[in-house]
């Protein structure tokens, strides 16, 4: 085909523009790591990065809230755990006050060791978390929930607390039924410290002991529910650490170049871009007039 | 029977032809970098032969004449590069100004909207696990204020595209009817030059040059008359008629892609007109797909909000600024902001209904909102919305980019084609300059031999 001069050069220009074109973008790829910057480049694979961002995002957050979460339910897991133990020693308490052999002086002492117990269940009852919730309080969990004046007095309320521990699901973190536990729990061991104070292992013996037994039964139960909600909250945040990496490898897969291909990619232009210039810079060199004397 | 007179004559008529021909070759040189420049070529005819009688009837061959300089144009290819130019002038502004639209809502990345989306509900997500959280309270304000100003910035970033197109489509307009001018007096100088007969080579390049550029801004349709003017019409109105231009009208509605005189309407279907007129488009829906979403925003979080008690014990709190009631200037996008009493502290902002400190319930209502299908959204959650809003502006841009460099690569064959039947090449100039160089000396040679002939019969007769 009969070529005219100025689409000869035209077409020279163009050649040489589309090598550049090419090594640019190679040498973009290499350095920046992505194949694209721009969601019309590749509209598909752009969305599924957004989508696939997006998720990761939220799964962080949710990450984040089971720290907040994990905070509340090892202050009670702590709380509660000393609160058995308390308990305990009450039980123990209790069967040497039931014991016939027991001395009013040593009921009387023992008395005093069960105020001690009562005066730690006061404070165990409001404990705070790192982030300073009383978490025996519900939503009032700004105010010191229980005071011992009097016998003990509960002012928080036994509403749920929830944290999203996973996209779009509610976990509660706090156990409702834990105030009335220690409201219950006090006014026992109050009956026990009256009974060894009154020296009377009869009543210790058939309402106090039992009395103990069951509250540490309660304790039990309590311990058991908060662990159940920790062991959640673990299991969910090993399936985020697996969904975050699945994610990441989605996300890469659409955005990240493969980098020895990018870098072949890359030699490749730049070797097509030489023989452009060199192919170009001979071909101009040939002209008739070049021959004719 | 023919004399030694005529023989001279005969060569400097020649002399004449070659000379014409070195012109040429010349013209054709000095225009290889003329855009639209048709070569030109000298069409020699033998002059008609002499009858003489010599013992018998002969005819004597009477050398060269100039017939014609005509011009290498396929008006075939021609009409099939407008229609080419057209369509690729299209695309490419269609991509070029949908990719300046996509570009708004800077996907993907960290400053996309969609990232502030997904902040945003994180921010709530934060406050429901720690509603008493002075932190975690300020969060839900600054991602708030931050999502709103995202959607506010990219409303008037579109604004603002569909402003630039608005500006450039009304420029296209000017040169359309400068370029519809420039073809009406070139037609004029065309009838005056053709009266004769002759061909105008250079005027006919120049017209069918503005008229590829005017194919370039919108679809032409060219009939040349039998006066040898062309008559164009331009997205099917009359533009340039035998009496002169007409101006095209300057009323155009970018919704339908159409322009209106008088009453009638006229489609645009190519050319860079038709492009920017679906930038305009593209634009102006994104921006009141925007506002359908900002309202959807404002009023799905400001009725779960309004619901709450604040820990200072305020209630029937709007968190972003409440729409607009005046229906003749409704809410969008462009107003959308965090509502007065937010701006002035995150205090105001709400976790729970009954405003106690470990009350977070609202707090995860609205963090719920992220994956709430909404009924005015077609039943698309708000991320999902926007979501589709910008895949689909970027999906767009990119095939109007795919066709782009179809008709690029269409029109590039077409090109090719018609340069090879137009366009000048330097060798074929210097072999032509060679050729007419040549036959010159050789007719020269031819009268010098002529002039020697006579030499010796002068001589003879002195002798």
């Amino acid at each position: 085909m009969r070529v005219s001069t100025s689409y000869e050069f035209w077409s020279y220009r163009r050649d040489i523009e589309a090598a550049q074109g090419r090594l640019f973008d190679a040498q973009r790829q290499v350095s920046t790591g992505k194949r694209f910057d721009r969601a019309e480049e590749d509209p598909y694979a752009s969305r599924v990065v957004i989508r696939g961002n997006s998720l990761k995002e939220w799964i962080a957050q949710t990450d984040r809230n089971i720290r907040t979460a994990k905070d509340y339910l090892g202050t009670t897991e702590g709380a509660l755990t000393e609160t058995l133990d308390g308990l305990r020693r009450a039980y123990t308490i209790a069967v040497r006050g039931a014991n016939a052999s027991a001395t009013a002086n040593e009921r009387a002492s023992l008395a005093q060791e069960i105020g001690t117990i009562q005066a730690r269940l006061v404070e165990l009852a409001n404990s705070r978390a790192a982030g300073g919730q009383y978490v025996f309080a519900g939503h009032e969990s700004q105010k010191r929930p229980f005071q011992a004046i009097d016998g003990l007095t509960f002012s928080g309320d036994t509403l749920a607390v929830f944290v999203e521990a996973d996209p779009g699901n509610l976990s509660q973190v706090n156990l409702t039924g834990a105030p009335s536990f220690f409201l219950s729990v006090y006014d026992r061991l109050t009956q026990l410290k009256n009974h060894l104070g009154s020296n009377d292992p009869t009543t210790i013996g058939s309402e106090d002991l039992p009395a103990m037994d069951s509250a540490i039964q309660q304790a039990l139960g309590l311990q058991a529910e908060n662990g159940y909600r920790l062991q959640d909250l673990q299991r969910l945040q090993d399936r985020h650490a697996v969904r975050t990496d699945d994610l990441t490898a989605m996300v890469s897969d659409a955005e990240d170049v493969d980098v020895a291909e990018a870098v072949t990619q890359l030699r490749l232009a730049e070797s097509t871009y030489q023989a452009t210039l060199q192919s170009v810079a001979a071909a101009t060199r040939m002209r008739l007039m070049d021959f004719l004397r | 029977m023919p004399g030694y007179l005529d023989g001279v004559s005969m060569m400097a008529q020649a002399l004449r032809a070659f000379q014409r021909g070195i012109d040429t070759a010349g013209h054709n040189l000095a225009n290889v970098n003329t855009p639209g420049y048709s070569r030109q070529r000298v069409n020699l005819t033998t002059t008609e032969a002499m009858r003489f009688y010599e013992g018998d009837w002969r005819f004597q061959g009477q050398g060269v004449n100039l017939g014609s300089i005509s011009r290498a144009r396929d008006l075939v290819l021609e009409s099939r590069w407008r229609g080419q130019l057209g369509e690729f002038a299209r695309a490419d502004t269609a991509a070029s100004g949908l990719s300046r639209v996509a570009g708004v809502y800077g996907e993907p990345g960290s400053d996309g909207v969609s990232h502030a989306f997904e902040s945003f509900f994180d921010a709530w997500s934060g406050f429901g696990a720690n509603p008493s959280d002075q932190a975690a309270r300020l969060e839900v304000r600054r991602q708030g204020a931050n999502l709103a100003g995202r959607l506010r910035g990219a409303w008037f970033a579109l604004e603002g595209e569909a402003k630039q197109a608005t500006t450039e489509a009304q420029e296209t307009i000017a040169r359309i009817n400068t370029l519809a001018g420039q073809i009406a007096s070139l037609n004029a100088r065309v009838q005056a030059s053709s009266l004769d007969k002759s061909s105008p080579n250079d005027l006919l390049d120049q017209r069918d040059t503005a008229v590829r550029e005017l194919a370039g801004l919108v679809n032409v349709s060219v009939t040349p008359n039998d006066t040898g003017a062309y008559v164009v019409h331009a997205a099917g109105f009359l533009l340039v008629a035998d009496f002169g231009p007409r101006n095209f009208p300057s009323t155009f509605d970018a919704k339908t892609g159409t322009v209106t005189d008088g009453g009638v309407t006229y489609t645009v279907r190519q050319g860079a007109l038709a492009g920017q007129l679906q930038t305009i488009r593209t634009a102006q829906t994104q921006q009141s797909q925007l506002d359908v979403l900002a309202t959807e925003l404002r009023d799905a979080v400001n009725s779960v909000h309004r619901t709450g008690t604040n820990f200072k014990e305020v209630t029937n709190i709007d968190f972003f600024n409440p729409r607009s009631t005046d229906p003749l200037a409704p809410s969008g996008a462009f107003d959308l902001a965090l509502s007065g009493l937010l701006n002035e502290s995150a205090d105001y902002a709400v976790a729970g209904v009954s405003g106690k400190p470990g009350d977070g319930a609202l707090a995860h209502v609205i963090a719920g909102l992220r994956e709430a299908a909404n009924s005015a959204l077609n039943g698309r959650t708000l991320p999902g919305f926007y979501g589709e809003l910008a895949h689909g502006v970027a999906s767009d841009a990119s095939s109007y980019g795919q066709s782009a460099d179809i008709a690029s690569a269409v029109l590039d064959q077409t090109v090719q084609q018609a340069e090879a039947a137009s366009g000048v090449n330097l060798d074929d100039e210097m072999a032509q300059l060679v050729q007419y160089q040549r036959s010159f000396q050789a007719a020269a040679k031819v009268l010098s031999v002529m002039d020697e002939v006579a030499q010796d019969l002068i001589g003879m007769l002195r002798r």
